[in-house]
């Protein structure tokens, strides 16, 4: 056991340590300082070396990373154009343009309304339900607007209801429903539910936007 | 690398324009806000390009634009990020959008290391940043200063930063290290303890605290200043990631200064720890050496007796982890896994925030590298690529289904007998309406004139009901559209087959990087152990032999052998226990 090898690898570790260690809210990348490496005395890889050795692993496995970067981004986009293409051929055979409609969901609240999930019926039957989760709901009150339901409607009138459930102003459940009479024409049809505070009610608003 | 607020994301955050109370004047941007703020980064641009094949997005100027930059860093496509904010300085878009890209731009080309030209990009900002990015901008600049080594213009930069910018702490620390590797103490340390100052009980500013004290006792450590040192490294909190450092750092300033005693207590609490942390490791050879120097040989032969075994536990427990990763999924799973113990799920941002209790602790140092970050999201979205393209697979079935129906629905018994039905209704009518017409023709002019009206109504109505009956008679556009989405089909699940080949092939080649990167790690860990153990085993002979070659000398030299009782109770029962197991303690 040799005490000044072993407190020259820690101040080696150290120094290393030191190096390696810009604080930074980007994923920075600092080359580690190996200056202070030492040799112990037999021979064996000291600290020191082994973070050397640590160090190029990982500057090596990072050029191979590299090296396939070019593949993998090719990759992603294909893949993006893939899925956008699937995902429209879907539609068009699902739900064609002339008998297409789409109801989305946007909030404008938090004070006096907490969601937490929605029903919608379609001519009194239920079409959709969904429940809320907390990334969802953040998405939401940050300006996100959620594609709730799709559906074929015929030409014509129909009754679009939606229920929605959560936390009212008292902290107590909070169930309300809203009502619109949509009228189908020929082309994709559009429908916006939101709901929004009203500072001056004191409680959620529900409404029903065509666009 | 320390862990970091988000930060990285608010910028993409202020870029989305939409914020509490602002309204999204386009659903489609809505749809793409909506995965946008949940970091759903692939399926975001899967929903831009819906959004431009179904019309674009209208009424929100350059910003979705700037957006998808941002979210293409985000999800590791710097090319596209680059090409997004290339084109919108290129067009003539307001200074505000191009100050933005002009950022935005310079920041990639830092994080690839670029900063020369990332520095020229900066210098490419006319007028004020947006308030919401001006402090990230400062910072930016500050950090691509301290690369090029203009460290006083960084220093400058720092004075002028509002102390409550969320960059301010990291900021400081960056300089102060830097400032540090100058042997430019006096700022250095300055810089280091304002670092220090931000500690807030979050785990971020902690854990960055903790790091600058460790700083600054190298830097007192470095001018043989142990006080101060020893003071810093005191400040290191005993829980949080760097207290293993520290507290072998105030292990061996102890040591150093002669102070054996006192040496014992933040190595006796370190040696409690896992043995994959390397300080542990290093602690558990160091107590009984310490022993040893005490002149308590008995207790020095019984901790090397220990460390031995302990060393040999855990190369058993390092040949398992490599055992387990030979398993066909077990990278799958442990990239998975990890990802979701990081919490980070963004190309562009921070080194993860690290728990050390969630995951093999013999990757614990190489978790927090920047190449096993790359490595790690690398092989997370191929992952998730290989699911997503498995996912669309399985869908050609529901595919094929709805072609036939549709096929199928054309030349219906059903559909062909309403066709019929109405038919033969229509050429009823047509009867009817040839009576009326006779009936009519016979009135007098004025009652004729009466009817007339009706009359030609009906006859619109007759003839807008033989022409439908005559297209669904004859349904040469639906037919035809039948065959162009089974023909669409087709095509997109074979580009679907090609990608899932690909993908496979990029994983495998990701996957032995990743696999090279643990080994090399294991590969340390257990030469480490190795050379400790071989270090414990022949510490312990030297004292048994010495113990041996006492014995067998005539006269008492007076050294005391058996513990001293105002000693903290160090060998834990675990040693204790390996010591009356030990074969080789004889």
């Amino acid at each position: 056991m040799k005490l000044d090898s072993i407190r020259r690898n820690v101040l080696a570790v150290l120094a290393v340590a030191l190096s390696t260690m810009p604080a930074s809210p980007y994923a920075d990348v600092d080359e580690a300082d190996v200056s202070g490496a030492v040799v112990s005395d037999d021979g064996t890889a000291t600290d020191g070396e082994r973070t050397l050795e640590a160090t190029q692993g990982r500057v090596k496995a990072q050029e191979s990373v590299n090296v396939l970067s070019k593949d993998i981004q090719e990759l992603k986009l294909s893949v993006i154009a893939l899925n956008k293409n699937l995902r429209v051929l879907e539609e068009d055979l699902l739900f064609p343009a002339n008998t297409q409609v789409n109801v989305f969901l946007s909030l404008d609240v938090g004070k006096f309304f907490t969601l937490e999930s929605v029903k919608l019926k379609l001519d009194g039957k239920v079409v959709a339900s969904h429940i809320y989760s907390g990334k969802e709901l953040v998405a939401l009150s940050k300006g996100g607007i959620h594609k709730l339901h799709m559906a074929n409607l015929s030409v014509g009138e129909h009754t679009l209801s939606a229920f929605f459930t959560g936390m009212g102003p008292s902290g107590r459940e909070y169930k309300r429903g809203t009502t619109l009479n949509i009228n189908k024409e020929s082309g994709p049809k559009y429908v916006e539910l939101n709901i929004s505070d009203s500072s001056m009610k004191l409680q959620p608003e529900y409404s029903v936007k065509q666009w | 690398m320390v862990a970091a607020p988000l930060l990285a994301a608010v910028f993409l955050l202020e870029c989305s324009q939409v914020a509490i109370g602002h309204e999204v004047k386009d659903l489609k941007y809505g749809a793409i806000l909506f995965e946008f703020y949940q970091q759903k980064y692939f399926e975001t641009l899967v929903e831009y390009e819906y959004a431009y094949e179904r019309g674009g997005i209208q009424n929100h100027g350059d910003y979705p634009e700037l957006l998808k930059g941002g979210v293409s860093l985000s999800y590791g496509l710097d090319e596209q990020a680059q090409d997004i904010f290339d084109s919108l300085i290129v067009a003539n878009t307001a200074e505000e959008v191009q100050n933005r890209a002009w950022f935005f731009l310079a920041k990639m080309l830092y994080l690839r290391g670029d900063n020369e030209h990332a520095a020229a990009t900066l210098s490419n900002v006319r007028g004020t940043m947006p308030r919401e990015i001006d402090q990230e901008y400062l910072y930016l600049a500050a950090l691509i200063n301290i690369k090029l080594g203009y460290f006083d213009e960084a220093w400058k930069i720092s004075g002028s930063f509002s102390k409550k910018s969320p960059y301010a702490p990291f900021l400081f620390f960056n300089l102060g290290v830097a400032l540090g590797k100058q042997k430019d103490y006096t700022r250095a340390v300055s810089n280091l303890e304002k670092a220090a100052s931000y500690a807030d009980g979050t785990s971020e500013l902690d854990r960055l605290a903790d790091r600058s004290h460790m700083a600054i006792a190298y830097l007192y450590a470095d001018r043989q200043d142990n006080d101060n040192a020893y003071d810093h490294i005191n400040q290191v909190s005993t829980a949080g990631v760097f207290s293993n450092r520290a507290l072998l750092g105030s292990g061996w300033s102890s040591v150093n200064s002669g102070s054996y005693r006192v040496a014992l207590a933040p190595l006796g609490v370190l040696q409690q720890r896992s043995m994959a942390v390397p300080e542990v490791q290093e602690a558990v050879l160091l107590v009984p050496h310490v022993y040893e120097k005490l002149g308590l040989t008995g207790r020095a032969a019984e901790g090397f007796i220990s460390a031995y075994n302990r060393y040999g536990s855990a190369l058993e427990q390092l040949g398992s982890a490599k055992e387990a990763l030979k398993d066909a999924d077990m990278l799958e799973l442990f990239v998975h896994n990890l990802d979701e113990m990081l919490g980070e799920s963004d190309w562009f941002g921070t080194a993860p925030s690290v728990s050390i209790n969630s995951l093999s602790p013999f990757l614990l140092e190489l978790m927090s590298d920047h190449s096993f970050q790359s490595v790690l999201k690398d092989l997370r979205d191929l992952y998730a690529i290989r699911n997503n393209l498995n996912n669309w697979k399985r869908k050609q079935d529901d595919f094929d289904v709805i072609l036939t129906a549709r096929s199928k629905s054309l030349g219906s018994r059903d559909r062909t007998q309403q066709i019929n039905t109405g038919s033969e209704q229509l050429a009823d009518f047509q009867s009817d309406y040839s009576t009326l017409t006779q009936l009519t023709a016979a009135l007098n002019p004025e009652d004729r004139e009466r009817v007339q009206w009706l009359l030609n109504d009906i006859q619109f109505e007759i003839n807008s009901a033989g022409l439908m009956t005559e297209q669904l008679e004859t349904p040469p556009g639906l037919s035809l559209n039948t065959e162009h989405y089974a023909s669409l089909v087709d095509s997109n699940m074979d580009v679907l087959e090609k990608e899932l080949e690909k993908t496979n092939q990029l994983i495998d080649k990701v996957e032995s990087v990743m696999l090279e990167l643990v080994n090399t790690e294991l590969g340390i860990h257990e030469e480490r152990l190795k050379y400790y153990r071989v270090q414990s085993h022949l510490a312990k002979v030297r004292i048994l032999d010495k113990s041996l070659a006492d014995l067998e000398a005539p006269a008492d030299d007076g050294q005391d052998d058996e513990p001293d009782a105002r000693l903290p109770d160090a060998p834990s029962d675990e040693q204790q226990h390996a010591t009356q197991g030990d074969g080789d303690a004889a």
